[in-house]
């Protein structure tokens, strides 16, 4: 090789080593309390994925309100609903423990990436080393093939490991029985059903952008566990407006998520005219030889 | 909210009294502690140290443990007529001819603490490895402003108050723990830290009377003429503090943990941090009831300080009563109480509500609150606790309370138990399928055998013993300073009321204070410095420009050297190396950086500025993109 091409290797190695150590994945979101909770406090969450470890972040800012909301609120779920509830964690052990053995890589998914990840690169570099050192359309089309199968892998593979890790696929997760009303009960350390709120409405909106999937979600309702037992179904029955006994409990929740590869796509993607160069490098000499 | 942020940036300063103002002072530099804990105790904390790593050694593992303790604390007293009269108006808006009675108190404190633990211990291919690091940082910033409006007989008609201050508390603590037993690690790492900030950028405040207070007869002649008769009065609804004020209450707590099995209790995450924190800005108006309560003991005994003493001020020779009595004016802390327990009324209180309810809820869940109407009515009428219900004691004195005895779970073994030991956290059937899941995972059970097997326990026994008798050979039998013997006094004037010092004695002579006629000084020299006439003056001065904890307890004078030998490069990960005077000692560690011979903490310009080019050092990023140029132009010039 000459020292182009030698330059060209080590410009894409450092690009896929840049890439190994950078962050695969993430889950950012973002919640505020836009009424009820005073000084709109603001929850923000952050899921990584990285070449070693899986981090997650939480941040409460003006936490006081909200931890004051969230102590002070009151488990409002009928003794039927509460026995149900005290039922169930005997069935999801049943359930997880066939989940458990019917998963693909027992729990450990994100590591088998890892090493789907880690195997692809060095081939990359591999066949992009031969590609380099004996240009043919064979090892060019060699190296695309790995490119493409890691970014397959980056795109797709690691969200799914992610998802599988955390019992989330196959829409088997219980998520939606009203969790995302932005209540917590600090008594069930859960977040709180959608039916303990009055007049509830919410709306959710899910967009693609560069930076992956967005989800947007607002909710808006009287939470009952603010109440008295006895103010509860004068809400029930009537909303009441501003000013109104019960108004109190009014509580508006608006909530982003965005989750899409992280930093490690773009690494990725930049290997592309790197590859460009060394291909169109590859065909003029041949040209020149025609 | 503007606002807030311009009056919190502005230097926190205050007047300074006129030339002839009564002062004093206490100076104090904590890098003198422990010396002075050895002066006073006997007790060298540098043996004591050697003390722990000498027992861990003797019981054969390493162990090595440091702390640090910097700043300084400064204390002012200060206080003056000023000239001329002014009218003020009593609550009943009948005006009074007065003068003002100035009492500025000056408080600045800051220190740094630091401690670091490193323990090893192994024994076979069993081992634990500990690395602990804490620390601690403080500073309290106060000025207050004390004017009480006075007639000629010292008679109060009210007071103005003006406070500014910030006070703040951050602490840290690391902890990395490696365990291996049972050819299995576990090496968790702990790191968390807490943040309490309280601010007053402003704080006005006024007190009126309904009618005039004579608490400053207390000091000005004693009672009945018996110079050894006491003072004692509260005064019944002295009037109203009204003001307003803006406070920020502020906090942050972050704990990260990693390295724990998480995959083990089927959460998939390695590491995990959280954060919380707030700040509650709030501003307003207050109107309290007054209270003041007053006294002076003019019997004090304190010898050989009793009576009328000769106090050296300045050179000058100032006769002064000695007895116990505020050292301020009387109305002062009171106001002062008063009027910040009204400014930080709404954001201590909602922090005070979530620490109260998060505790109470957390009590109820572990089944230990005394409260709460859950209550069990005995079949013979008595009424207990629902908790104690099935508790496994019997509390109705019917023992009705109790049921399990007829209610059993029977195990799969065929054993019967209790019911209400199901899922109590213990295997009580001997197969354990009492338990939902297992108590102890098979692998930590099988690591906790090993190291019980191991030495671990004798080890420890061992260190104990020996680091008793060896702390026993370092703390003294007899006391150098038997604090039995000691007692503290006011110093004041009765022409004017004003107090001119205070002095703590021991065993007869003076430990702390001004110089006093035929008394002697203490002959063990601690390093607390009390200040009076111009040299607290100057020290006053000089302590009021000081506002920021760098300024109290500056990095450069808490030398951290020993505590990174010990902890290695974890302790800081991110030091910088730079050896400005290319002495061998980094600057980081150097109390003098470019050997000018003035300590950094002296020092305008502690570093040389000449080869500073200021040229930012290539990152990563900058590296990849000069070796792609670098390819992109070789291959065009071969071209």
């Amino acid at each position: 090789m000459n020292r182009p091409q030698i330059a060209t290797v080590v410009v894409a190695a450092a690009f896929v080593l840049v890439s190994w150590s950078s962050s695969w994945f993430e889950i950012t979101a973002t919640g505020t309390y836009t009424e009820g909770p005073e000084r709109e406090p603001t929850i923000r969450t952050q899921y990584i994925v990285d070449n070693s470890q899986e981090t997650f972040e939480l941040t409460i800012d003006n936490a006081t309100p909200l931890l004051l909301y969230w102590i002070n609120r009151e488990d409002v779920s009928s003794e039927e609903e509460q026995g149900e509830s005290e039922e169930s964690p005997g069935e999801p052990k049943g359930e997880g423990a066939s989940k458990q053995s019917s998963e693909p890589c027992s729990g450990s998914c994100l590591d088998w990436v890892r090493s789907a990840v880690a195997i692809a690169m060095f081939v990359f570099v591999a066949t992009m080393c031969a590609a380099v050192a004996r240009p043919s359309l064979v090892t060019s089309l060699g190296v695309i093939t790995v490119w493409l199968a890691g970014a397959i892998v980056i795109v797709g593979g690691i969200p799914l490991a992610a998802a599988i890790d955390f019992g989330i696929s196959g829409g088997e997760g219980d998520s939606d029985d009203g969790s995302a009303t932005g209540g917590f009960d600090s008594e069930t350390q859960d977040s709180v059903p959608a039916d303990q709120f009055a007049h509830f409405e919410d709306d959710s909106v899910y967009g693609i952008r560069m930076n992956g999937i967005v989800f947007t979600y607002d909710s808006v309702g009287y939470d009952l566990g603010l109440l008295e037992e006895g103010d509860r179904k004068a809400v029930i029955d009537n909303p009441p407006d501003k000013g109104e006994p019960g108004y109190e409990s009014l509580v508006r929740f608006h909530g982003e998520l965005s989750l899409g590869p992280g930093a490690i796509l773009s690494w990725w993607s930049l290997l592309l005219p790197l590859m460009a160069f060394a291909f169109t490098r590859k065909y003029v000499p041949n040209d020149e030889e025609e | 909210m503007c606002l807030l942020l311009v009056a919190s940036a502005a230097p926190i300063a205050s007047a300074s009294g006129p030339d002839d103002s009564t002062i004093w002072g206490i100076s104090y530099d904590w890098s003198h502690f422990e010396g002075d804990v050895l002066n006073l105790t006997g007790v060298d904390t540098d043996e004591a140290n050697r003390d722990i790593e000498e027992a861990a050694d003797y019981a054969g593992f390493d162990l090595e443990f440091d702390q640090l303790l910097s700043g300084s604390s400064q204390f002012f007293v200060e206080s003056w007529d000023e000239v001329g009269s002014v009218y003020v108006n009593d609550i009943n808006n009948t005006p009074h001819e007065v003068t003002k009675r100035t009492t500025e108190l000056t408080i600045r404190h800051g220190n740094l603490a630091d401690a670091g633990l490193v323990a090893n211990w192994y024994d076979g291919d069993e081992s634990i490895e500990v690395w602990a690091s804490s620390t601690q940082e403080t500073v309290v910033v106060f000025n207050a402003t004390y004017t009480e409006y006075v007639d000629q007989n010292l008679l109060v008609y009210g007071a103005d108050l003006q406070v500014s201050g910030f006070f703040q508390q951050i602490m840290g603590f690391d902890f990395e723990v490696g365990v291996t037993a049972a050819n299995e690690t576990v090496s968790p790492d702990l790191s968390s830290s807490v943040s309490l900030t309280f601010e007053i950028p402003s704080l006005y405040s006024e007190w009126r009377v309904f009618d005039p207070l004579d608490y400053h007869s207390h000091l000005t002649a004693p009672p009945d003429g018996d110079a050894t008769g006491t003072y004692e009065q509260e005064y019944e609804m002295p009037g109203w503090v009204n003001g307003t004020f803006t406070t920020v209450t502020g906090y942050a707590l972050s704990l990260s943990v990693a390295g724990i099995p998480t995959e083990e209790i089927g959460v998939d995450i390695d590491a995990f941090n959280v954060e919380l924190s707030d700040s509650i800005a709030d501003s307003g108006v207050f109107m309290e009831d007054m209270i003041v309560m007053s006294g002076a003991d003019w019997g004090w005994d304190c010898p050989p300080v009793s009576g009328t003493e000769s106090v050296e001020i300045d050179g000058a020779s100032v006769q002064a009563q000695c007895g116990a009595a505020f050292p301020v004016s009387a109305g002062m802390p009171f106001m002062i109480g008063i009027s910040m327990m009204s400014a930080f009324d709404s954001g201590v209180q909602q922090l005070g509500d979530v620490f109260i309810e998060q505790v109470e809820s957390w009590m109820e869940e572990a089944g230990l609150s005394e409260e709460g109407d859950d209550t069990f009515t005995c079949d013979n009428g008595e009424e207990i606790p629902s908790y104690w219900v099935n508790d496994g004691e019997e509390d109705c004195s019917d023992g009705s309370d109790e049921t399990a005895n007829s209610d059993t779970y029977t195990c799969d073994n065929g054993e019967e138990i209790p019911a209400h030991w199901v899922n109590d956290g213990e295997e009580d059937c001997s197969d354990g399928s009492d338990e939902d899941s297992p108590v102890v995972d098979e692998k930590y059970e099988r690591m906790a055998q090993e190291l019980n097997d191991s030495n671990l326990e004798k080890t420890m026994e061992a260190f104990a013993e020996k680091l008793e008798r060896l702390v026993e050979d370092n703390v003294p039998s007899e006391p150098i300073v038997d604090f039995e013997d000691s007692c503290g006094a006011v110093l004041w004037d009765t022409a004017d009321a004003w107090v001119v010092g205070v002095v703590l004695m021991n065993d007869g002579r003076i430990m702390l204070g001004p110089s006093i006629t035929g008394v002697k000084d203490h002959p063990i020299d601690l390093n607390v410095e009390y200040l009076t006439g111009q040299a607290a003056r100057d020290a006053k001065s000089g302590s009021v420009e000081m506002n920021e904890l760098e300024e109290m307890a500056p990095a450069s004078r808490h030398n951290v050297k020993d505590l990174y030998d010990i902890l290695g490069p974890n302790f800081l990960p991110d030091l910088d190396t730079t050896d400005t005077d290319k002495d061998g000692t980094i600057d980081f560690f150097d109390a003098d950086d470019d050997n000018d011979g003035v300590f950094d903490w002296d020092d305008s310009e502690p570093l040389v500025s000449e080869g500073d080019s200021g040229l930012p050092g290539p990152g990563a990023i900058a590296a990849i993109s000069m070796l792609g140029a670098a390819a992109i132009l070789i291959s065009r010039r071969n071209d």
